[in-house]
């Protein structure tokens, strides 16, 4: 039965509940976060923004601002060692690209005198033609963004070029029954993490440049350092603090503070902090990435797909490093369906706007919002219901993948769909829902959804762990991924008590520092329990091994095989009473010079898969979810109240299944959030809601009850049979609920996020 | 944030002094939760900022010779908890239940919110429809406004640099009622709010009518083409349609406001309106 029940799975340490280990530094509010940090003769940094979209500096003038009582330095451009940093980000510019860039950074000792040197700068602009929509920058004759860049085409981008190319469509689609094809939209959206970036450079005395900073990519951020100062990794260190949330987001703009806070240091000698206001961080740092859709399918009366096409268009907005992002979009433009002739493209176009990059699901709410809602009207269109059009289509073991992968493991979209059917009465509802009357209308509606587990081929998934016990019995954990919130601290505990067998309570993980554990690459894609906690298991394994050698050398038996260590006690197999306590074992280990501590490393399977045709294996094995959510829509008002969201997903193997309901809860709450409020009103590149005040996100008075729903089944690629969720959680949720709206309303909603008043003018047009 | 002065003044007296010498150097801070936002959205700068949160004697409400007084410093979370006015002013309370959050509540007063002289102010059209009066007090002088000649358009009012708002009075109306449309459930600024007073006569007939909308024109207004159709008529689902259409004179958005279109808000304000009249009545039947 593949419905989580703990016990199902013969684990004492994982597949069952666990609290939080950072649950009480954090609720108690004791945790260190970087804004809070104090160092003894630290000044305040802070970054001039230009007032245009586009524009050249003709002259700065930076005397003024070094006069200001209490200002240590002023930095442009020019004091910089080379103009471009990654993506063609800048530190500080001479042409500004938008509206975040950045023409001078400033420290001083105290905060006002940071505001007044800010003020006193003296800038000449020259302001530059722009473009600010994905129609303006393909047009001919288009104003460029990046003038002579190579990675341009006009404003598109050239790295986003990853593209699937399966079977032939063309022909298919003169042999299909029926063509259907349809467009969609989707907006920029914010990820609003409580915490905004802020970091503090530290200047070392032998040279090295140490920052600490709520950097999800610590290791990236360590290249940050070393890139803007000019020195070598060896002698750039980054310390992780209390990450306040980052949804993929504390990239970009964390990168940009962390390289901005060391330019500072270096010049002044002093420590350097930098906080990001709410304002600026909204403004500066990335967003999801609004896209355009055109999907085309084609399909055969006995409703089996034949061929589809998908174009996708990503609004990339000034700058990016993301040309993995094509990856993830093109390998599940087709969603969870098999389908024989595939043809998908992707491009990314720069804007004068706000920069887009990762953010919760990676091109996956966007190209899910617009997929499953396309293929209830592919459905439609052959007058067939929807469910029995999309099961007969699904994905199933054994089956080939839209890019070509077989399905070698469980696929159970069955049973999942079985289970929140029976559960939420779909069918009956849908029926019942069909021909309403009245002002107020209800709908229920379903998203059939999978996701390639870690990065695949999207980057390399690799990781790090060191493991070392101490004389007292005592376990510490250095990681190279972090815990921003998902309770990953919670989940690597669990695994290395379950490897080594001892209880969690002995057990300490440490935030990253970059100068204690090898680069592992950045937190992100779901990637940390499926696959970087391998390293972690690893590394708990082998350090046993060697404590087995000690204990059996203790128990005097010579083969360590002999040896078992559960609930923090090593024990002879087959000998009543023969039990030696952890810590013992510990102590005599040390003493006796055993090897107390390991590095492991964790390197997955390569997979095959070429971008140039979009074919292969695209990651080692998928999760597969489904969510329905349940509405009312009011006729008179317009008011979308969402009632109801039950969320059931395919984990592998259930780590703690309350952190994991957690994630589905959030993602619930950020897929609501996506499909009805969250929009950055953006006019001619400028952001206007750049506070809590009119960037709207659902409040918990607006939040639906929720039912979240663990499935599990018997697949070995992931650390102890795990498969990601954190993405997965929030996905699927925004086409559930424009599902819902369809069947509660008729009406089909090809642009998001529709709130009460474009729901009224839609239902009044 | 620089360039402010902070002074706490801790009577009603030393405040009226501070403004007659600083008049438009000084901003009084009361709750903070519009100051605060203005001092970090620049709109406010280089001012003396005169804190009253402490004055005691402004804060309060009680009953006298048949009115209601509110002193300006109660705070929202003092209307939405108060007994006497869910029952004698139904509409001022409900608008209080739906107001912001409970910890901003906890600081946002009733005089700050009509100082503000914010068109979706939610505290507005409940006193419109309630005919409240505002007590003015400056320097060897008090004076007393209607609300509706207190308010003059988008963020304006006719309080002068030195004036003081101390205390809002209106008669019981238990027939009264309001409510609010917003972008999400909580933590939201009206898109229209309606607040209804009304008396019904032996006849079941409108006696007296009041309607008052927010955000449905630069500052809060009465909805006097509604009231007109209402009066002296009993209350029929054609009077209804009648009242609906009659609100459409009375809608006059800002054409800027990007929330909402003016046909958004008629339509929807016909049907908000006809729903908070019956609730107005219905308090009466309680
Ligand atoms: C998160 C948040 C949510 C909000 N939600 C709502 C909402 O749902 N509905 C709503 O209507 N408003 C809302 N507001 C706006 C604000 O809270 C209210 O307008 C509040 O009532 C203002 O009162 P205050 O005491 O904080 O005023 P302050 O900010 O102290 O002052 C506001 C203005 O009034 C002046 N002033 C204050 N007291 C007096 C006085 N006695 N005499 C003369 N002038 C005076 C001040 O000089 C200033 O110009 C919200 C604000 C925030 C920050």
């Amino acid at each position: 039965m593949p419905l989580f029940a703990e016990g199902n799975k013969k684990y004492s340490h994982i597949n069952k509940f666990c609290p939080r280990v950072d649950a009480k530094e954090k609720v108690t509010g004791r945790a260190d976060y970087a804004a809070d940090l104090v160092f003894p003769d630290m000044l305040f940094g802070g970054s001039l923004h230009g007032p245009y979209t586009h524009a050249k500096v003709k002259r700065i003038c930076v005397e003024k601002a070094l006069a200001v009582p209490g200002v240590r330095a002023v930095l442009t451009y020019k004091d910089l060692n080379k103009p471009f940093s990654w993506g063609y980000y800048t530190y500080m510019t001479e042409i500004l690209r938008y509206e975040g860039d950045v023409v001078a950074i400033v420290a001083a000792d105290t905060k006002h005198a940071l505001e007044a040197g800010l003020e006193a700068i003296d800038v000449e602009y020259e302001e530059l033609p722009a473009v600010y929509t994905i129609d303006e920058a393909m047009a001919d004759g288009a104003p460029l963004v990046h003038e002579n860049n190579e990675d341009c085409a006009g404003n598109i981008w050239s790295h986003a070029r990853c593209k699937v190319r399966k079977g032939d469509v063309d022909v298919a689609f003169t042999d299909c029954d029926v063509i259907v094809e349809r467009e969609y939209e989707t907006q920029a959206v914010e990820h609003l993490y409580l915490e905004p970036e802020a970091a503090v450079a530290v200047p070392e005395k032998n040279g090295c440049m140490t920052v600490y900073a709520c950097a999800a990519n610590p290791f990236f951020g360590r290249r940050w350092i070393a890139d803007s100062l000019g020195i070598p990794r060896s002698k750039a260190r980054l310390v992780q603090t209390t990450i306040g949330g980052s949804f993929g987001g504390k990239e970009e703009l964390m990168g940009l503070t962390i390289g901005r806070a060391s330019l500072l240091a270096d010049a002044t000698g002093h420590p350097v902090k930098m906080v990001i206001s709410r304002e600026e961080s909204i403004v500066c740092s990335s967003k999801r990435h609004p896209f355009k859709f055109k999907y085309k399918a084609g399909v055969n009366k006995d409703g089996k797909l034949q061929a589809l096409q998908v174009t996708l268009i990503e609004d990339v907005g000034a700058y990016h490093m993301h040309e993995f992002m094509s990856f993830r979009a093109v390998v599940h433009a087709a969603g969870a369906y098999v389908i024989p002739n595939v043809k998908v493209d992707i491009l990314g176009v720069f804007t004068n706007t706000v920069t887009s990059g990762a953010m919760r699901g990676y091109s996956s709410p966007q190209i899910i919002y617009a997929q499953e809602q396309f293929y209830e009207e592919v459905a439609e269109e052959l007058g067939m219901d929807f469910l029995a059009f999309k099961k007969s289509n699904m994905l199933h073991k054994g089956a080939i993948h839209p890019c070509g992968q077989e399905l070698n493991e469980e696929v159970i979209l069955p049973e999942i769909i079985e289970n929140l059917c029976a559960k939420t009465d779909f069918e009956g509802k849908r029926k019942k829902y069909a021909n309403q009357t009245g002002d107020k209308r209800k709908g229920i509606g379903m998203s059939i959804f999978h996701r390639g587990c870690g990065l695949g081929n999207e980057s390399i998934d690799a990781s790090a762990a060191y493991i070392c016990v101490h004389d007292d019995g005592s376990v510490m954990v250095n990681v190279g991924l972090v815990e921003n919130g998902q309770g990953l601290h919670t989940a690597y505990s669990q695994i290395v008590a379950e490897t080594l067998g001892v209880p969690v309570e002995k057990i300490l993980v440490n935030k990253v520092d970059t100068n204690t554990i090898l680069d592992s690459g950045p937190t992100v894609a779901s990637r940390c329990t499926v696959m970087g906690a391998q390293s972690v298991r690893k590394a708990a394994q082998e350090l046993k091994s060697y404590l087995k050698e000690t204990a059996a050398m203790m128990f005097h038996t010579e083969s360590p095989d002999q040896v078992a260590l559960e609930d923090g006690m090593f024990i002879l197999i087959g000998v009543p009473d023969a039990a030696i306590p952890f810590h013992e074992v510990c102590n005599v280990h040390h003493w006796t010079g055993g090897q107390s501590g390991v590095m492991n490393w964790y390197k997955p399977p390569k997979l095959s898969f070429s971008c140039k045709t979009g074919f292969g294996d695209a990651f080692p094995t998928y999760s597969y979810s489904v969510c329905v959510a349940e509405v009312e829509v009011d006729y008179k008002t317009g008011e979308i109240t969402v009632e109801k969201v039950t969320s059931g997903h395919d984990v592998g193997t259930v780590i703690n299944p309350e952190t994991s309901k957690g994630q589905i809860f959030g993602g619930i709450a950020m897929g609501q959030g996506f499909a009805m409020m969250e929009n950055l009103a953006i006019k001619d590149g400028k952001i206007r809601n750049k506070n809590l005040d009119t960037f709207m996100i659902a409040s918990s008075m607006d939040t639906p009850e929720m039912e979240a729903i663990l499935f599990e089944c018997e697949d070995k690629t992931g650390t102890y049979g795990a498969k990601s969720l954190g993405e997965n959680a929030t996905e699927g949720v925004a086409s559930a609920i424009i599902n819902a709206l369809h069947n509660a309303t008729g009406e089909r909603i090809n642009k998001i996020p529709i709130n009460k008043v474009k729901m009224f003018e839609l239902l009044h047009k | 944030m620089s360039g402010f002065e902070y002074v706490r003044s801790n009577g009603i007296q030393e405040t009226l002094n501070i403004l007659a010498k600083e008049k438009e150097d000084s901003v009084l801070v009361a709750g903070a939760t519009n100051v605060m936002n203005d001092i970090r959205s620049r709109k406010l700068q280089n001012k003396i900022l005169v804190d009253i949160s402490n004055i005691g004697e402004l804060s309060g409400i009680t009953q006298e010779d048949g009115m209601i007084r509110i002193g300006a410093l109660t705070t929202v979370a003092d209307i939405a908890k108060s007994a006497l006015l869910c029952k004698q002013a139904p509409a001022l309370y409900q608008a209080a239940q739906v107001f912001a959050d409970p910890s901003t509540c906890n600081y946002a007063t009733i005089g700050g919110n009509i100082a503000h002289a914010c068109p979706a102010a939610d505290t507005a059209p409940p006193l419109l429809a309630l005919d409240a009066e505002v007590e003015i007090a400056k320097k060897g002088n008090i004076r007393t406004l209607h609300i509706n000649n207190f308010f003059l358009g988008f963020y304006s009012n006719q309080l002068d640099d030195d004036e003081l708002i101390v205390a809002i009075r209106f008669k019981p109306q238990r027939c009264s009622a309001f409510e609010k449309i917003g972008l999400r459930s909580a933590m939201s600024i009206a898109l229209l709010s309606v607040a209804v007073a009304v008396e019904i006569d032996q006849q079941e007939k409108v006696r007296t009518c009041a309607i008052a909308l927010g955000a449905a024109a630069p500052r809060p207004v009465r909805a006097s083409h509604a009231e007109a159709v209402m009066i002296g008529s009993k209350p029929t689902p054609e009077l209804y349609a009648k009242m609906a259409e009659a609100l459409c004179e009375d809608i006059a958005p800002n054409p800027k406001s990007a929330r909402a279109s003016k046909l958004y808000r008629e339509v929807v304000g016909g049907s908000l309106l006809e729903k908070v009249f019956k609730n107005a009545i219905g308090s009466a039947i309680e």
